[in-house]
């Protein structure tokens, strides 16, 4: 549905140009989510204003539905605009219409009469739970009222992608939840292929399909969301999905662990994920009894992403090579990844 | 008070009302598109042409530092080319409009300022033309920040049509200049001070109330 081919985009600067985005390639399927994630000034924000050239790419190619938007003329790219909706994180709602005037401009713009405009944003308004509020001014409603208005308006040409520019960044974390649960409702409702650009790992985690992980201007890691955060590649990626999943040891438990706490007690860590299809097994338990090895779980995170179980336990087992090869072999055997952190400075290592 | 100086005061009040309303009036329509097009031709804007904007900036800032009785003098002929004559109230509502243009142009540009850029993208992505974007997101996020603009406007017309007695413009400042003054009435000259007093208070609060309506921020 969306095909960038090698867009580059450079901005003239005070010293020079700098590049915002270089030579970025990425397909997005219809239907699907699609997360770009990066820490502020990575580009992100570039690269989704790329997809509706509100920034024009210096240089590369941007295929919405096929069609090739940098060949448009003006007039073209306008009407091929109402193919995409977008959502802002400051919401961009007009303070001098209403809720209901909000949602009409877009059919407005598009020389759409009274009655035409009323048949439509009725229904959009029900859709996203705002009839009753048709008449308000958005500066008498909530962060999320204004958000759903948002989605509204963006909805109101029928568009087939939805381009979603940080658009939870400014609500606090349960109407961020209710937003998602929304946009995930219309993409479902709609076959929508929607666009989310954000600096919150939870948010891809809770929706997006794919994702996509920018740094200085590059898509450094992309993948499905599950592979990406289980399998982080780029230290950046593990360090934005680190908190989320556990992958760092609580700074206590490090700092026990450098001052030579276990190591005293003759004890070896492991840190095991559980993925798959044995990740529901009772695997802790059967190490225990069939091996008889003591294991004392230090830390451990059990959670799900896109619907699939996943967890990391990090574990303390006796300093036994023979009863620690038996208990890997188990652990592999189950398609389970387990990997020693053996001494202090590499645990220090593997955590940052 | 007597009947003649009530006359005189109405006469007089009515004159100034007409000079202000046809200034202000006639100025607001030159003046806010000016003000729109500064905004779209700066630098970011959506229309963005630096020549152009310089060019009208120069002329903004030069008829605006301009003192007014010497521009109402300046432009007698322009004046005399308009309206036939270069004396009487028809002939200060000229200089009033001129002068009045590039002060509601900057007002306008520093409303439409306030308009958060955000929006106009918004509405760029929604695939609006430059005039839709002026016509259906600047101008009615801008109006109360502009009716605001407007009332300071023609606050200030008020006191400047006071100077149009220098051409026999007539209206309230003439008034007490010729009787209040040189013919040393200070019960006439109070009488105008304290009408004028009144007047600006009107026209400010009648401007405060309409901005605070218009206002859904």
């Amino acid at each position: 549905m969306i095909d960038l081919r090698h867009v580059t985009k450079r901005f003239a600067s005070a010293t020079g140009s700098v590049e915002a985005l270089s030579n970025v390639s990425l397909k997005i399927e219809a239907g699907e989510i699609f997360g770009v994630i990066g820490r502020s000034g990575a580009g992100k924000s570039t690269l989704i204003r790329c997809i509706n050239l509100l920034e024009r790419p210096t240089e590369g190619q941007v295929l919405v539905d096929g069609r090739d938007l940098m060949s448009l003329d003006a007039a073209a790219l306008r009407i091929a605009r109402r193919e995409i909706g977008m959502i802002f994180q400051h919401f961009n709602l007009l303070s001098s219409r209403t809720v209901f005037d909000n949602v009409a401009l877009p059919l407005e713009l598009r020389g759409e009469g009274r009655a035409a405009i009323k048949a439509k944003v009725d229904p959009l308004l029900e859709l996203v739970g705002l009839a009753d509020k048709a008449g308000r001014y958005p500066s008498q409603l909530s962060g999320g009222q204004k958000q759903r208005v948002g989605i509204a308006r963006a909805l109101a040409t029928d568009p087939k992608v939805l381009l979603c520019d940080e658009a939870t960044s400014a609500l606090d974390p349960e109407t961020t939840d209710q937003i998602l649960a929304l946009i995930k409702d219309i993409r479902d409702r709609l076959k929508l292929t929607v666009v989310l650009i954000t600096h919150e790992m939870a948010v891809v985690k809770e929706i997006a399909d794919r994702v996509a992980v920018m740094e200085h201007g590059k898509v450094i890691e992309q993948g499905d969301t599950f592979d990406v955060f289980t399998r982080p590649q780029h230290l950046t990626t593990r360090s934005f999905v680190s908190d989320l999943i556990g992958f760092d040891l609580p700074p206590a438990l490090q700092k026990r662990i450098a001052d030579n706490d276990t190591a005293d007690k003759g004890g070896r860590l492991l840190r095991i994920l559980f993925t798959g299809s044995h990740a529901d097994d009772p695997v802790i338990s059967e190490l225990s009894r069939n091996l008889n090895l003591d294991i004392n779980i230090l830390h451990g995170r059990i959670d799900e992403i896109q619907g699939r179980p996943f967890g990391v336990m990090v574990v303390r087992v006796p300093d036994d090579a023979a009863k620690i090869a038996a208990a890997k072999t188990y652990l592999t055997n189950r398609k389970l990844h387990v990997e020693e952190l053996g001494h202090v400075h590499s645990l220090d290592r593997a955590a940052g | 008070m007597s009947t003649a100086l009530i006359e005189l005061l109405v006469d007089g009040f009515i004159e100034t009302l007409v000079m202000v309303g046809i200034s202000g009036g006639v100025a607001a329509l030159f003046g806010i598109p000016l003000g729109v097009i500064l905004i779209l031709t700066d630098r970011g804007g959506i229309l963005q042409n630096l020549v152009a904007n310089r060019v009208l900036g120069i002329i903004v800032n030069a008829t605006r530092s301009t003192p007014f009785i010497i521009l109402m003098v300046a432009i007698i002929p322009f004046t005399r080319l308009v309206v036939g004559t270069s004396i009487g109230t028809a002939a200060a509502i000229v200089p009033l409009t001129i002068a009045a243009i590039p002060f509601i142009a900057r007002l306008v540009e520093t409303a439409l300022r306030e308009v958060p850029a955000g929006l106009i993208e918004a509405a760029q992505a929604m695939g609006a033309t430059p005039l839709q974007i002026v016509t259906k997101v600047l101008l009615p996020e801008a109006l109360p920040g502009i009716v605001a603009g407007l009332t300071i406007t023609l606050v200030s017309l008020i006191g400047y049509s006071a100077m149009a007695g220098a051409v026999g413009g007539g209206g309230l400042g003439d008034i007490g200049i010729r009787y209040g003054y040189q013919r040393f009435l200070p019960e006439v000259m109070l009488a105008v001070v304290l009408v004028l007093i009144v007047f600006v208070q009107g026209v400010q609060s009648l401007g405060d109330r309409l901005v605070r309506r218009l206002s859904h921020r």
